[in-house]
């Protein structure tokens, strides 16, 4: 027996694939490497100690060593459902999509009934923008398991996006979260950003600074927060407001509404020239569309660098 | 048997190009302000700092009708006597080019941020475009607009 199996005894773990999960869950990365490396060099055949190999690696940010691991498991133990999610969370990570898509298919193949994978999957098609199909694979994980905290948060964040005006429904799911976990900071985050899509900024407020006092690197939360501090700024509110409503339509609808008011600027301008009794004002009507798409792209990035006199933690949120 | 159908089979894998990429949003823009064939520019820029084949050949492609189109509508405009619509016409020819080309990079330059590769901040590229407004002469722009002008020589 190593130090390595002294150290996952002493962590309470039974056996070295659990000690070495103990190891990871206490950020032992290297340790774990060593002693899930022994492992595989005392029993070449073994698929768990390849496979929790696989995981030391992907929590290392090192999917290329991972993958040789995992595509080893699978050799070993081709009908084992994790070791398939286990390689499709490799292929996420390489950013090789469609094959993490067939490993997670696969898991769910052998074992439909494990939550997990329903939601692994969810993640991944959220990831590539398939929201709605990401949203039917989230419910389906939480009808296995109800009460995992963080799917319904993202079940919440999927619901804002894919239904942009039900609120109560996502509020509901964040809440439902946040009842199951009060320190889930991603559903405290999650619920601030529909608050701030309500216009409910104070609420907002509130659940931003939650989510940060849980988790201070927080992305969601921080740049929720950018936005409600900076939409106390009268330059920035109306923008906010213009975000918002952009946001409500999708990215077709956004695209269509931009387009769509050069286009009537264009028209306008066109038929107030054609007619001298107009003239004038195809000038003053081009100019204030002018103005208008100055404001949406620098109302943002100057009310940025006003607050961040008053507010320094803005400088590391990018908001632009 | 699994209760979903492959959705991502036609994903391109992530790629993290060595440079900033141009935001699929600006290159829009660059058509809409600049015409087919800067705009055919931009995406060949991004399309080459992916090393995408199919993404070059596009851009190329998109030129290339660029100025077919505006030969196309310049002249079929005169013919018809609505020569004072062949502008608008032109412009939103080519921001339906530029959707075209956008939407075809779009996976790929999401696939890009996923690796956590970096892009032209949009504020900077805007800014940039806006100068170039300024500083081009009104020929240039002419020219980058209705190139099929400048190749006839009126």
């Amino acid at each position: 027996m190593g130090p390595e199996d002294d150290e996952g005894i002493r962590l309470g773990a039974r056996d070295p694939l659990t000690a070495i999960q103990h190891l990871l869950a206490v950020g032992q990365y290297d340790r774990a490497q060593r002693m899930a490396g022994d492992l595989i060099a005392a029993d070449p055949e073994n698929a768990g100690a390849h496979m929790v190999l696989c995981q030391v690696l992907l929590t290392m940010e090192k999917p290329e060593g991972a993958e040789q691991a995992a595509r080893e498991a699978v050799r070993l133990d081709p009908d084992n459902a994790h070791v398939w999610a286990l390689i499709g969370d490799v292929c996420l990570q390489l950013g090789r999509f469609g094959e993490a898509e067939e490993a997670i298919l696969r898991a769910l193949e052998i074992d439909a009934d494990d939550a997990h994978y329903h939601f692994e999957y969810g993640r991944l098609l959220a990831i590539n923008g398939r929201k709605a199909a990401a949203l039917s694979a989230i419910e389906h994980s939480l009808a296995l398991d109800p009460d995992a905290h963080h799917v319904h948060a993202l079940r919440a964040a999927l619901l804002l996006q894919v239904h942009p005006k039900k609120w109560s429904i996502s509020i509901e799911a964040a809440e439902r979260s946040l009842r199951l976990d009060p320190e889930n900071s991603f559903a405290h985050a999650v619920l601030g950003m529909i608050r701030l899509h309500k216009g409910d900024r104070p609420q907002a407020e509130e659940r931003f600074r939650s989510a940060l006092q849980l988790n201070p690197g927080s992305q969601l939360a921080l740049q929720g927060l950018a936005q409600v501090v900076m939409a106390k700024n009268p330059l920035y509110r109306p923008l906010l407001a213009f975000n918002l409503v952009l946001t409500r339509h999708g990215p077709a609808g956004a695209l269509g509404i931009i387009f769509g008011l050069w286009a009537i600027e264009s028209a306008l301008v066109r038929a107030l020239s054609s007619n001298p009794a107009t003239a004038g004002l195809a000038e003053p009507v081009r100019l204030l569309y002018y103005a208008f798409c100055a404001y949406t792209w620098f109302a943002t990035p100057i009310t940025h660098w006003i607050l961040r006199r008053h507010h320094p933690w803005l400088a590391d949120v990018k908001t632009y | 048997m699994s209760a979903y159908q492959p959705q991502l089979r036609s994903v391109p894998d992530a790629r993290k190009a060595p440079v900033p990429l141009l935001p699929v949003f600006l290159v829009l823009f660059v058509f809409l302000a600049y015409g087919g064939i800067a705009g055919s520019v931009a995406a060949l820029y991004n399309a080459v700092a992916l090393r995408r084949l199919k993404l070059i050949v596009a851009a190329l492609g998109a030129a290339l009708l660029s100025l077919a189109c505006s030969f196309a509508i310049v002249v079929g405009a005169e013919a018809l006597g609505w020569g004072a619509y062949a502008f608008v016409v032109l412009q939103l020819t080519y921001v339906g080019i530029g959707a075209l080309l956008g939407w075809q990079q779009w996976a790929h330059v999401r696939g890009h941020d996923f690796l956590e590769g970096t892009q032209v901040p949009v504020l900077q590229g805007f800014l940039a475009l806006f100068v170039l407004q300024w500083v081009l002469s009104h020929q240039v722009k002419v020219a980058l607009l209705i190139p099929w002008v400048l190749l006839n020589g009126s």
